[in-house]
């Protein structure tokens, strides 16, 4: 199956209560950032989940998924190299106990491609643009921080996972730069769905599915205003990271680079 | 009638992940479980109350379990020729062994968290489906390493990611069991033979440093890879073990076996 | 004749509507808060939708 994924399909399904969903079919085109939104076990895991399953109404929602307008090929659930869905979870960590460099080595040979050290270097840089403490090739995968990890996660999900699909299921645990880990996954064409509370990452995005008892429940179109609120709160939290960075490095802090003091 | 067996090393979400396949299959097939263990179990019954199936629970006790399932099958098999799907847990303390059958479907419940899949022998190579669980704790680059690996040693099995807690993975094992070939009264042969017992350790013996158990051991290591495995009988002993044992024992030449070449 | 204006009060700085305006109309001023340039304005009222604060009035 090619790996040009240009729209998803999802059919509605039913809710925790057997209720049909309120949507018919919600469709999601390449280069969208969408937002799953709702409160703590809402659903917003199982929507994810339908779409890393490519869920054919076998789930326990019953929605039915489909990429391209076709019902996907079973083939890629099997085989690495063409795994069309990659997920970054929030109770996800590093297990192996290897340098960095060999680590990514290794992933790039699973992934049937041959390993160099520009991609490796790529993958590296583009992980310390978002986090405050840089990583480097020599350290072991188990010595990261809790930033450190998921800024290479994702930068690895950017640059060797390549897939057209990101789910991601929260990922607020400070110690990264939010709005640029958005925009380090969403290359041309990508889709990318986050479930999330977090507001500058759900304002971040083209659109959010709103769920509640296992179902969605409406969809909403990030307004300008929106938008704008969310640049206002990425600012606010930048600048919080680098207050932090300096509480790491034993730091004394004398001023905060955030201006909003009226006259 | 279905025979499913399912080894797994303990912990490694097994039983989690079978009591979701039998809520699956529950409402269209009729179902028996058997829990295979050494010493203690409740599970059977517990699923037994929950899902309202027959079960059955057999402790091994002083026996290797694995020897013990492969003993016991028969009689299950026997006394539920009325159900659909035989479901058959196993007790999973040996990387080496697996009682998977040449009927039905052999899998293995592989937890993610535990090593390197070279380290296992039949109870991974010989699995039809490798159920992958606890893949949400680890990030999605050591997920795709690990299907890697595992298709390097087991190249036509299917890969399933599975989730004991939440059920995640269930509805595929469902299918490939659904889909699977029913018994067809061929003779029940194991995959893979079960580890021989040649040194003394396997019939009681406790001590260890022992210069005459360690000479023994290895006259018998030399031994097994000279007969051909097969339990001929031509040397008049029933099997190829009995036969280097009373050898060992001083009790026959090994010229007796028709195979060994006198060198 | 109206004209879409910054209220400083309200201006917090934070410069959402700068990448916003298709004319590049906007920039800092010296007092860290925004400011309109009149000749570049097209009035299309992007910065008034985006601002958080409200700061951006027509009048």
């Amino acid at each position: 199956m090619s790996k040009e994924i240009k729209k998803i399909t999802i059919f509605s399904g039913i809710n925790k209560f057997g209720e049909k969903e309120s949507f018919n079919k919600i469709e999601i085109k390449s280069g969208e950032t969408i937002a799953v939104v709702g409160p703590t076990g809402a659903g917003k895991s199982q929507f994810l989940y339908d779409l890393e399953r490519l869920a054919q109404a076998d789930t326990k929602s019953k929605r039915k998924i489909l990429l391209n307008d076709k019902i996907p090929d079973k083939e890629w659930k099997i085989d690495p190299k063409k795994k069309l869905i990659a997920s970054l979870a929030q109770s996800m960590n590093f297990l192996t106990d290897l340098p960095v460099e060999d680590f990514l080595k290794l992933h790039i040979q699973a992934r049937g491609k041959v390993a160099n050290q520009n991609l490796i270097k790529e993958v590296i840089d583009e992980a310390n643009q978002i986090t405050g403490e840089p990583i480097n090739s020599k350290m072991n995968l188990l010595d990261l921080s809790g930033g450190q990890s998921r800024a290479l996660m994702i930068s690895d999900l950017a640059n060797i996972s390549i897939s057209p699909i990101i789910l991601i299921d929260e990922i607020e645990n400070a110690g990264i730069k939010k709005e640029q880990a958005i925009k380090i996954l969403v290359e041309e064409g990508k889709i990318v769905l986050i479930a999330t509370h977090d507001p500058s990452l759900a304002l971040n995005t083209d659109k959010r599915i709103v769920i509640n008892n296992g179902g969605v429940v409406k969809i909403i179109k990030t307004t300008l205003r929106e938008k704008g609120i969310a640049y206002y709160l990425n600012w606010i939290e930048n600048s919080t990271l680098e207050v932090r960075e300096q509480i790491r490095q034993g730091k004394k802090i004398k001023d905060i680079k955030l201006f909003c003091e009226k006259i | 009638m279905k025979l499913i067996v399912f080894a797994g090393t303990p912990g490694s979400g097994k039983t989690s992940l079978i009591r979701y396949v039998i809520q699956e299959l529950k409402p269209d097939f009729k179902l028996f479980f058997a829990k295979f263990d050494c010493l203690k179990t409740n599970d059977e019954k517990n699923i037994a109350e929950k899902y309202g199936i027959p079960t059955v629970k057999k402790l091994a006790g002083e026996l290797c379990p694995d020897h013990y399932t492969a003993l016991e099958l028969p009689k299950i098999i026997q006394e539920n020729q009325d159900k659909d799907i035989i479901l058959i847990e196993t007790a999973g303390l040996c990387l080496r062994c697996s009682p998977y059958v040449n009927e039905g479907l052999g899998i293995n419940v592989l937890d993610i968290t535990s090593g390197h899949p070279n380290r296992y022998g039949p109870i991974l190579t010989d699995a039809d489906i490798v159920a992958i669980s606890k893949g949400d704790l680890i990030s999605q680059a050591e997920r795709e390493i690990f299907r890697y690996n595992i298709l390097e040693v087991n190249q036509g099995c299917n890969i399933v990611e599975v989730n004991g807690l939440t059920g995640e993975g269930a509805v595929d094992i469902a299918k490939y069991i659904k889909n699977a070939v029913d018994m067809d009264g061929k003779k029940l042969t194991l995959k893979h033979s079960m580890p021989s017992a040649i040194c003394g350790y396997c019939y009681g013996n406790k001590i260890i440093d022992d210069k005459a158990v360690h000479a023994r051991y290895l006259k018998g290591k030399e031994l097994k890879s000279l007969v051909p495995n097969l339990n001929c009988g031509k040397c008049g002993f029933k099997s190829c073990n009995e036969f280097i044992r009373a050898v060992l024992d001083n009790k026959i030449k090994k010229e007796k076996c028709p195979f060994i070449k006198i060198k | 004749m109206k004209e879409y204006k910054v209220d400083k009060l309200k201006c917090a700085g934070c410069g959402a509507c700068i990448p916003i305006c298709p004319h590049q109309a906007i920039k800092f001023d010296n007092d860290k808060k925004v400011i309109i340039d009149k000749e570049k304005c097209r009035q299309c009222g992007k910065c008034m939708e985006v601002c958080p604060f409200n700061a951006i009035k027509y009048e």
